[in-house]
């Protein structure tokens, strides 16, 4: 599961996903080193971007938990297009340095 | 499997109702000098890895589900060992 920020959503005029689906599709950035030991709402890391399925109600700046591959389709009993899934909206973070932990 | 190291854990209220009551380690991965590569993720933990602890994660969703008997949870990562050495 990735540690990523929301930056954006995205629109579909058209799609193929059920109609029982109930979620929506948010632009998401994984933070790196620099993202946790400072961390901005507005950064947007040098990882690639990710779009994932969200049906938690996630909203911009918000750090999320994504899980990717065949795990983002398990949460639903119909099959799903989709390989990146909002898991949990992440309340804190708290990040030590390794050489700080010992 | 990866090879990483503890170094932090998250909180979150708001998530998938199979994720209730698990415990979400921030680890780092580590490359095969064990230092660390710089980048992260979220891993549940049931066997109380500590802070900076190496541990090794299993990558395999089904092994999740067969651990958290929850056929329909979206977990991936799981600590399985900590490990006390490697060469």
């Amino acid at each position: 599961m990735k540690v990523c920020r929301v930056i954006g959503e995205v629109v579909l005029s058209h799609s193929i996903f059920p109609d029982q689906s109930r979620g929506r599709l948010c632009l998401v950035s994984p933070l790196g080193k620099d993202d946790l030991l400072n961390p901005s709402e507005t950064r947007i890391s040098s990882q690639s971007s990710l779009v994932t399925y969200d049906h938690l109600g996630v909203h911009t700046g918000d750090l999320v938990g994504v899980v990717e591959g065949g795990e983002a389709t398990r949460p639903f009993s119909h099959p799903m297009p989709i390989d990146a899934y909002c898991a949990c909206i992440l309340d804190h973070i708290r990040y030590q340095q390794p050489d700080q932990l010992q | 499997m990866l090879l990483a190291q503890v170094v932090g854990h998250a909180t979150s209220t708001i998530k998938h109702p199979s994720m209730e009551g698990v415990r979400l380690l921030l680890c780092e991965n580590l490359d095969d000098q064990g230092a660390g590569a710089g980048t992260f993720f979220l891993a549940a933990d049931w066997i109380g890895a500590g802070h900076g602890a190496r541990v090794f994660v299993s990558t395999d969703g089904s092994a999740a589900q067969q651990y958290h008997h929850d056929r329909h949870s979206p977990l991936r990562n799981t600590v399985v060992g900590i490990i006390e050495s490697f060469a």
